[in-house]
């Protein structure tokens, strides 16, 4: 015992070695200028031995990681010139794990510090044109900026908030003059949400003030905010709304101070992409924030007013695939479409209007070519309208698209895309806690170990089995994916890492692939994952995400424990179960109490979530049930074993697949209804049937009776048809119905028992007594009693049997 | 089956004109065999123009052979003019004396308390003529001209001591009286037709005596039109005489009511009953003034057959069985179901007469139904017995059951209004009465009494009670409303006691506005004299208090004080509302009703919250008018964040609670019963109610693109079904009409525009109500948000004016304040009179009020020179620009902040408690807040003297300066004192722990 304290002792001083899992509490500050260097502070937990930086993107990368404690680095990022405008995502590898994902802010302007005081009108922070402020807005706290302008000059603000991905920071920012006069107020806006943007011309030359706040004056040290003061353009609508990939077209933008104005944009040819974010240039002067243009693989239709009925419809002879560009212009302003469709094809239409940044909250109806209504839609994509449509013959048909609220303004831009159905895949990581998008999306593999998690499936449009396959693997990892049977929806996967494995990290694409080489159908489909990066009210709904579509993956560490999964003999039957034995191989002195959790059970096949091993223990059984509908066929389980790291965090390592064998039963069974007389004996008659045959003694336990009566376990062969369970009951046990009784049968295999559950819903009835007579009439009960014994040793009287005897001893 | 009527005990029996003299004319051939009578002939005789009554004794000479002079024993008459000669000079003819004058007081007297339609002692009724005649166990009591075998005659002349004589109590007849007697059955008994006589106190004669001396102003006479329609009808008459000191009496047993033309109706016991159909007039004199009704008769033979609705339902209602702790429990009572108020006459029809196969009723033998047997107590019957067998209730059941329980058919006609007669009474003297009559008007054109089927009530039993038939009596000094409830109508009255031989003299009292008229009228009315007006000191602190939630500062006392000229406080009213204070104050008090709240999970954020309360504070700091503000709130469409007012819909989701919302905060009205029956104790039906839901039935609602903010929307469609019939009520006004709507309109466009219009009557006249509760501490109408039937204006006149002033105002608060502070009835003292110190509503002089919450925690902080802080409000904002609801501190919850929570105006508490005292004694409020503001230490540093730091806070807690008695004590006490600064500040304490501190007087 003294031993193994003093161990604990020395892993605890070695603490900092066995640490896992970094965590990232805070980035500050939360951006920089492109090509500068920007020195950063990060706070968090475990950051020690930070290694690396993993960016999910181009252009920023460290040039010194220093540690000033466990809890906080202090790090230069050196940033391109050319890195793209807006967040970047990383996460921090330390030797022992992989961070949660944070974002770093690349902004066009030099950076600058907001300075305390300037909580007041009077105390304004002066600050150059063309900057980035990094602030705070603390609880009621309002920052004020002093500007300068020309008359005529364009001031630009845009404020990073809810963006940065703190708690839920909705701000607010106004343009005063000099004399605290409002020359304009933003709130939210439809281009950056909770967001705030707004542009002004300088009426005169003088000094502007830019205020800053949140919307409802809450705020906190963690409400950071970056503001963008400048001359910039900061176009809020572009129309049309979208184009198609690879052609030029020309450009409107809408919402700017200095009034509208046109570009000219090819548009990219990369099939993948389906909008472009365009930075709008003037100058050297860039929107901090891009305007996004969607891009559609087929051709756009652009409104041609008048087209506010079916008659004046703006039409086009094309078939869909077509996108339909337009602005409600004005209020009660109504746009028709008039377009082609093939027979049986099914499309998603989609009004898109909130997604390219306009105030319309479109209405979206579908005709046919008469006038009749098929199909409307208004909010099934938040405020943006989705209809789904299989066309129901060749031939013309009229959109109809309006605004909720019947508004409409030369900004109200939407843009129609129609995206034939077709069958879709993807995975993702299983959330392990409501509102946690983050915990277990990433994999640390310890050297030398493996690990493994579970991945659901979802597929659209089709049915049929996939696999999985990996690329851009870290050196020395390996991953192994069963095929994934057309039935499942989550699937196991393991990857491994050699023990000279060097540590690193990559961002792996996992593809999940179709084929029917038959039906020359080709499905493919990758790793989702999308992160909540702010959560607010009500109910903790999400205000920010951001996608992802690549796994992080690191190697780390080795770790002092393997856990593995003793492959069973016999198969497990429907209806039944079987305990799989689990071992834990340790390191010598590690004898730490470990959890075992089954990854991904195939359809029907139940477990608990977990099981422990006990500290110093190394085996434990996991019991596995099977209900009737369980999937026949041979499967991939496996475990993963867990224990909290010295340091915190926890290790993970996942034992190897073993097969579950998945049968039908040998034997089935229906209990009928007994009813025993409280503190006499009885019989319970189960009717078996044995389905297939098997050799040797099977055994039978009836379960489920009630208090103070018992029974006896039964043995049988294969030819048996019936079974009869005596049941003992005693005086004290209680009148009453008992149900829901049900049998365990063991059938010999292999030198093994099969365990099957059968005859679910058995009936027993104890019943009271029959009351004794009054009169001494006592030669009665002697009859009965001497009457009872000789039918009762023929045969076993069926439920209906003993009525009928209990109604002609009655009438007797 | 006829519809008995009960016998109308209506109630007051007057010393009567002599209307009808001893002059008979030949009864005409009537179907009846009762006696009519000439009016022709018998008017010009016993009237004379002269109202006294004095030149009328002489035809009634001395009767009696015997020389009993008059004056010896007073006749019996109240009408207590000498009969002035005695002298029987010649052959003493004798005279029949006056019925109504001499006979009936007699009778009433002593006689009816025993052998009267309510107790018939010895099976005697003396309350009639045929009664009489009948006579009881002992024989006849009155054989005309037959003074042996008129046993009345030989009881009242036993011997005193003889168990016999009657009255048994109250002591023999006077010789006089048993004179008067002996001469009228002499003379024949002549016993005007259809008068029943009733049972009279000593103390009704009295009063009834007193009034003679009394001048009449005007004879009143309901209802003003009688139309009597088929056999069964009847229509009950109360006359009622004015006086020059606006009481009133009814005189309906005392004035002389006869028939025009004998044969088309029949006038029996002040009620009419129809004989063949014609017009006629009932005329109906007293003393010397005149009055007539016009009567018609139609289809006077016709059959009414019972109606199930028209005539069983009532009866329900009347004997209760279908309240609320009755059968009209939402469970019924014992299985059996009412609608509770009879909301669903179809639902009970089928109740009754199918639920239980034939268990309630028997068609073979109605009487032996078991909805009769129960109700006559025959059979036990947790409810007991409601009404006697054989009585007209009775009769309608059984009628109803034999006709074979029908059903009205659909189109039944439906009472659409009622008349409750007369529509007010002052009335003098404990114990004088008034009867009230109720009249139905039907769909059908048609009008019915429906006196006996109607449930009264009175709002205080002490000053007037009303019994089941409608009899007012007066009580102890003060005011009541009685209410009459028929169907689904509910009306009152105003009664004003007053104690006879008050001493007062109206008191010639300036009026500063219209207010102070409309008061003074309303005091007079009670005899009320108001307090005198309060002084300058006075004035300030309240009005300041009241307009803008602080106490004057130095500078507005000082001020305010040195004006020498007269319309200073007028002055002073307008100052005080230029100021922001006054925006506040009433965002605060609207912010209340619109329930301005944070509920992050019911879709009110923060946000929404904070920019919900800035519309408001925006809009009312601009002086829009209130009807804008209003439809601005009724009609909003969109985001609750891009437009704040759409949070209206949003703080309340419920579209029935929003109904009931509008109709409480706009109209001051509480219609929630209605929702599930008809409203007991107003005018509103269900179908009202869903008629008015309805407006608010197709509101949208749906997520924005941010998940705090909700989109506000009319969805042109939805509907809200009425629980009883399943369908959707039209939309329709509270009160008002069915607007014409479209399809695509906006239902609650419509429904804003009549709303806060004048065409809502009870729009101007519910904020109007809000605002005089503000400056008075309670409303004309109190609570300001419980208008209903029966809960009337204190003084109707003065709140209809406010309001019409305010819609000419065109919706302008400040203009309405101003009016309601240049009042000399918002200045007057809160010294009582002798008059006024019982009175509580009539605002006859200034009433205590405790501070609110928020103000009391700003006036503190303001004296002490303090800060708080409250969340989203800088550091020394005060309480009442508090923009959320849910922020709150433990001040201001103990002193009774509202929670916002509901539109009650009774969620601001103002009751003191305990916990209140222990605070301001123990808790930071007080002494911490003067160690913290160092006012005492401040003014000793600026080398002020005790004296003047005395008179300093005198003047900043109390606006005043210290009496000498104060003053003189203070400084002996501060004196002695070792640590000045201590001193003081446990004297700034003792101030601040003061009623005249807490209160604004």
């Amino acid at each position: 015992m003294k031993k193994i304290t003093s161990l604990f002792a020395g892993f605890l001083l070695a603490g900092s070695l066995f640490a896992t899992e970094p965590i990232i509490s805070s980035l500050l500050p939360r951006g920089g200028q492109a090509g500068s260097t920007q020195e950063i502070i990060v706070r968090g937990q475990r950051l020690d031995q930070a290694t690396e930086f993993l960016f999910y993107g181009e252009g920023i990368r460290t040039t010194k990681i220093e540690e000033e404690k466990s809890t906080v680095l202090k790090v230069a990022l050196e940033i391109a010139k050319d890195a793209p405008l807006g967040q970047h995502k990383l996460r921090i590898r330390t030797n022992e794990g992989l961070s949660n994902l944070y974002t770093f802010w690349v902004s066009p302007y030099p950076n600058v510090k907001e300075e305390e005081p300037n909580s007041a009108f009077d105390e304004a922070q002066a600050i150059p044109v063309n900057s980035t402020v990094n602030g705070v807005a603390l609880n009621e706290d309002v920052d004020f900026y002093e500007i300068n302008a020309t008359k005529g000059q364009r001031i630009s603000v845009e404020v990073e908030a809810i963006r940065l991905s703190g708690p839920l920071f909705d701000p607010y920012i106004a343009i005063l003059d000099d004399k605290r006069f409002e020359l304009a107020t933003s709130d939210d806006s439809e281009l950056l949400l909770q967001d705030s943007t707004l542009s002004v011309v300088a009426p005169r030359d003088g000094t502007y003030v830019v205020e800053v706040r949140e919307s409802s004056y809450r705020g906190g040290s963690s409400f950071q905010y970056r503001l963008h003061v400048g001359n910039f353009p900061r176009p809020l609508v572009v129309f049309p709304a979208g184009g198609e990939a690879g052609k030029t077209v020309e450009f409107t933008f809408l919402g700017d101070a200095k009034g509208p104005f046109k570009a000219s944009i090819k548009l990219p040819e990369n099939e993948s992409d389906d909008e472009l974010p365009y930075f709008h240039r003037e100058g050297s002067l860039s929107s901090p924030s891009p305007n996004r243009i969607r891009i559609s693989t087929y051709p756009s239709v652009l409104e041609k007013e008048p087209n506010q009925n079916r008659n004046d419809s703006t039409a086009t002879e094309q078939f869909l695939p077509l996108a339909f560009d337009g602005v409600i212009q004005e209020d009660k302003d109504v746009d028709y479409f008039r377009f082609k469709a093939k027979k049986g094809q099914r499309y998603y239409i989609k009004a898109m209007a909130r997604a390219v940044a306009s105030p319309l909250d479109p209405v979206l109806n579908l005709y046919d070519a008469k006038g009749s209504s098929l199909v409307g839609n208004d909010d099934s994509n938040g405020p943006d309208s989705l209809l789904t449509y299989t066309f129901p013959k060749d031939g013309e048909y009229l959109l109809r698209i309006k605004d909720h609220l019947d508004k409409g303004s030369p900004a109200h831009v939407y843009r129609i895309e129609t995206h034939r159905i077709l069958p879709e895949v993807s995975a993702s990581i299983p959330l392990f806690r409501t509102r946690d998008t983050q915990s277990r999306q990433m994999l640390p593999i310890a050297r030398g170990s493996q690990v493994a998690t579970a991945l659901n499936v979802s597929r659209k449009s089709f049915s049929g089995d996939l696999e999985i396959l990996a690329r851009n693997l870290p050196a020395g990892v390996t991953m192994e994916a069963p095929p994934v049977n057309g039935a499942f929806t989550s699937t196991p996967i393991l990857l491994r890492a050699s023990k000279d494995a060097p540590l690193g990290q990559s961002l792996v694409d996992l593809s999940l692939v179709h084929e029917n080489a038959e039906k020359k159908v080709k499905v493919s489909g990758s790793f989702k994952h999308d992160v909540a990066l702010v959560y607010g009210p009500p109910n903790n709904r999400t205000y920010y995400h951001t996608k992802l579509s690549r796994l992080a993956v690191a190697v780390v560490d080795p770790i002092p424990f393997k856990v593995k999964l003793h492959q069973p003999v016999n198969p497990i039957v429907r209806s039944g179960s079987q305990n799989i034995k689990v071992e834990i191989v340790r390191d010598a002195n590690f004898t730490k109490a470990i959890t075992v959790r089954i990854l991904t059970r195939p359809p029907g096949i139940g477990a608990k979530s977990s099981i422990s091993i006990a500290e110093g223990k190394s085996v434990g059984y996991y019991a596995l049930t099977a209900n009737g509908g369980t999937a026949l066929g041979t499967w991939k389980i496996g475990v993963q074993a867990e224990t909290g790291a010295p340091g915190g965090g926890i290790w993970r390592v996942a034992s190897d697949f073993i097969d579950l064998r998945v049968e039908e039963p040998f034997v089935s069974m229906k209990i009928n209804m007994a009813a025993v007389q409280r503190g006499k004996e009885g019989e319970m008659i189960c009717d078996l049937n044995v389905r297939r045959p098997f050799e040797g003694l099977a055994t039978a336990e009836l379960k489920g009776l009630p208090p103070f009566s018992a029974t006896t376990k039964i043995e049988f062969d294969a030819n048996t048809s019936q079974l009869s369970f005596p049941i003992q009951t005693e005086d004290k046990a209680r009148a009453g119905l008992t149900k829901n009784l049900f049998c365990f049968v063991r059938v010999p295999m292999s030198g093994e028992l099969i365990t099957h559950t059968v005859g679910q819903g058995g009936q027993i009835r104890l019943d009271n007594p029959p009351p004794k007579p009054k009169a001494p009439a006592k030669p009665k009960p002697k009859e009965v009693a001497e009457a009872k014994p000789a039918p009762a040793k023929k045969k076993p009287l069926s439920r209906l049997e003993q009525l009928r005897l209990s109604a002609q001893g009655g009438s007797n | 089956m006829k519809i008995l009527l009960f016998l109308f005990p209506l109630a007051l029996l007057g010393n009567p004109e002599p209307s009808a003299p001893a002059t008979e004319a030949k009864p005409k051939p009537a179907p009846t065999p009762t006696e009519a009578k000439p009016p022709e002939a018998a008017k010009p005789e016993p009237k004379p123009t002269a109202p006294t009554p004095a030149p009328k004794a002489d035809p009634k000479p001395s009767p009696k052979p015997e020389p009993k002079p008059a004056p010896q024993a007073k006749p019996a008459p109240p009408q207590s003019e000498p009969v002035a000669q005695p002298a029987p000079p010649a052959p003493p003819p004798i005279v029949a004396p006056d019925f109504h004058r001499e006979i009936r007081p007699i009778l009433e007297a002593a006689c009816i308390q025993c052998h009267g339609a309510e107790k018939q002692k010895g099976k005697l009724r003396l309350d009639s003529l045929e009664f009489a005649r009948k006579g009881g166990d002992s024989g006849p009591a009155l054989v005309a001209k037959n003074l042996v075998e008129s046993l009345l005659l030989e009881r009242v002349n036993l011997p005193a001591d003889d168990d016999e004589i009657m009255p048994p109590k109250g002591g023999p007849l006077d010789a006089a009286q048993k004179d008067v007697l002996t001469r009228w059955i002499q003379t024949g008994a002549k016993w005007p037709a259809g008068y029943a006589l009733h049972a009279r106190t000593e103390r009704e004669l009295a009063l009834r005596k007193k009034a003679h001396y009394k001048k009449i102003v005007e004879l009143e006479a309901y209802p003003p039109v009688v139309r009597l329609q088929t056999k069964e009808d009847f229509n009950s008459i109360v006359v009622r005489a004015k006086y020059t000191d606006d009481v009133t009496r009814d005189v309906t047993r005392e004035a002389s009511i006869t028939l025009a033309q004998a044969g088309i109706a029949e006038w029996r016991d002040s009620v009419l009953y129809p004989i063949k159909d014609g017009k006629t007039e009932l005329r109906i004199s007293y003393r010397g003034l005149h009055k007539t009704i016009p009567i018609e008769v139609v289809q006077a033979t016709a059959e009414r057959p019972i109606s199930f609705n028209l005539d069983v339902m009532p009866v329900f209602m009347k004997a209760g069985c279908n309240s609320g702790s009755c059968h009209g429990s939402a469970r019924g009572q014992d299985r059996f179901m009412l609608s509770l108020f009879g909301y669903d006459p179809k639902g009970d029809h089928f109740r009754i007469t199918r639920e239980e196969g034939t268990r309630r009723i028997n068609l073979a033998i109605p009487e032996e139904s078991m909805l009769v047997e129960k109700s006559v107590g025959a059979v036990p019957h947790t409810g007991g017995k409601l009404f006697e067998k054989g009585s007209d209730h009775w009769q309608t059941l059984v009628g109803w059951l034999r006709d074979g329980v029908p059903n009205d058919p659909e189109d039944v006609a439906k009472p659409e209004k009622i008349d409750f007669f007369p529509p007010d009474a002052l009335l003098e003297g404990n114990g004088s009465t008034q009867q009230m009559t109720v009249l139905a008007h039907y769909s059908d054109g048609t009008t019915r009494d429906v006196t006996p089927l109607t449930v009264f009530q009175s709002s205080n039993d002490v000053s007037a009670s009303i019994d089941e038939k409608g009899l007012i009596t007066a009580g102890k000094r003060g005011e009541a409303f009685v209410m009459a409830r028929f169907n689904v109508f509910t009306i009152g009255a105003q009664v004003v006691v007053i104690p006879e031989n008050l001493k007062y003299q109206k008191p010639v009292v300036p009026a500063n506005n219209y207010i102070d008229g409309l008061v003074h009228d309303k005091l007079h009315k009670l005899r009320i004299t108001p307090s005198e007006v309060c002084s300058d000191e006075v004035f300030v602190r309240r009005v300041a208090l009241d307009i803008t939630g602080v106490l004057p500062d130095r500078e507005t006392f000082d001020v305010f004080m040195a004006d020498q000229s007269p319309d200073k406080r007028a002055k002073l009213v307008d100052r005080l509302l230029e100021r922001k204070e006054f925006t506040e104050m009433w965002v605060m008090k609207f912010a209340e009703l619109l329930q301005i709240q944070t509920d992050d999970n019911q879709g009110m954020s923060y946000k929404a919250t904070l920019l919900y309360f800035n519309w408001l504070k925006d809009r009312i700091a601009n002086n829009v008018p209130m009807d804008r503000i209003v439809r601005e709130l009724l009609t909003s469409t969109g985001g609750t964040f891009v437009n704040p007012s759409t949070n209206y819909y949003q703080v309340e989701r419920d579209n029935l609670k929003i109904t009931e919302n509008v109709a409480q905060v706009f109209m001051g009205m509480r219609i929630q019963c209605a929702q599930c029956h008809n409203h007991p104790f107003d005018q509103w039906t269900q179908d009202d109610y869903y008629s008015f839901a309805s407006f608010f039935s197709q509101i949208g609602r749906k997520r924005a693109a941010d998940p705090r903010e909700s989109i506000i929307y009319n969805r042109r469609s939805g509907e809200i079904n009425h629980p009883v019939h399943k369908k959707p009520m039209p939309p329709k006004f509270l009160g008002g009409d069915a607007p014409e709507l479209k399809r695509s309109d906006d239902r609650r466009v419509a429904l804003a525009n009549w709303l806060a219009s004048p065409e809502n009557p009870f729009f101007a006249r519910n904020l109007a109500n809000i605002v005089w509760a503000h400056f008075f501490g309670q409303g004309i109408i109190e609570p300001v948000d419980d208008v209903r039937v029966s809960n009337p204006p204190s003084n109707p006149q003065l709140l209809d004016e406010l309001a019409r002033r305010f819609t000419e105002y065109d919706y302008d608060f400040k203009k309405l304040v101003r009016d309601v502070c240049n009042s000399r009835t918002y200045q007057l003292s809160s010294a009582p009179t002798e008059s006024n110190k019982d009175d509580l509503r009539n605002f006859a002089r200034a009433h205590l009020r405790r501070l609110r919450a928020e103000v009391l925690l700003d006036v503190i902080s303001q004296v002490t020179e303090t800060k708080n802080k409250f969340q989203g409000l800088p550091l020394g904002a005060k309480a009442i620009q508090i923009a959320d609801g849910r922020v709150s501190n433990y001040f201001l919850t103990t002193f009774g902040r509202a929670t916002r929570e509901t539109v009650c105006s009774c969620e601001v508490v103002m009751e003191p408690s305990l916990s209140q005292a222990l605070h301001l004694l123990n808790g930071d409020a007080t002494n911490s807040r003067i160690k913290q503001g160092k006012v005492v230490r401040n003014l000793l540093k600026d080398g002020k003297n005790p004296e003047q730091i005395l008179d300093n806070l005198y003047a900043r807690c109390y606006s005043r300066k210290p009496r000498p008695s104060e003053r003189a004590n203070l400084l002996a006490s501060l004196a002695g004192s070792e640590s000045p600064a201590e001193s003081l500040e446990d004297v700034f304490w003792a101030l601040l722990n003061s009623k005249e501190f807490i209160f604004n007087h």
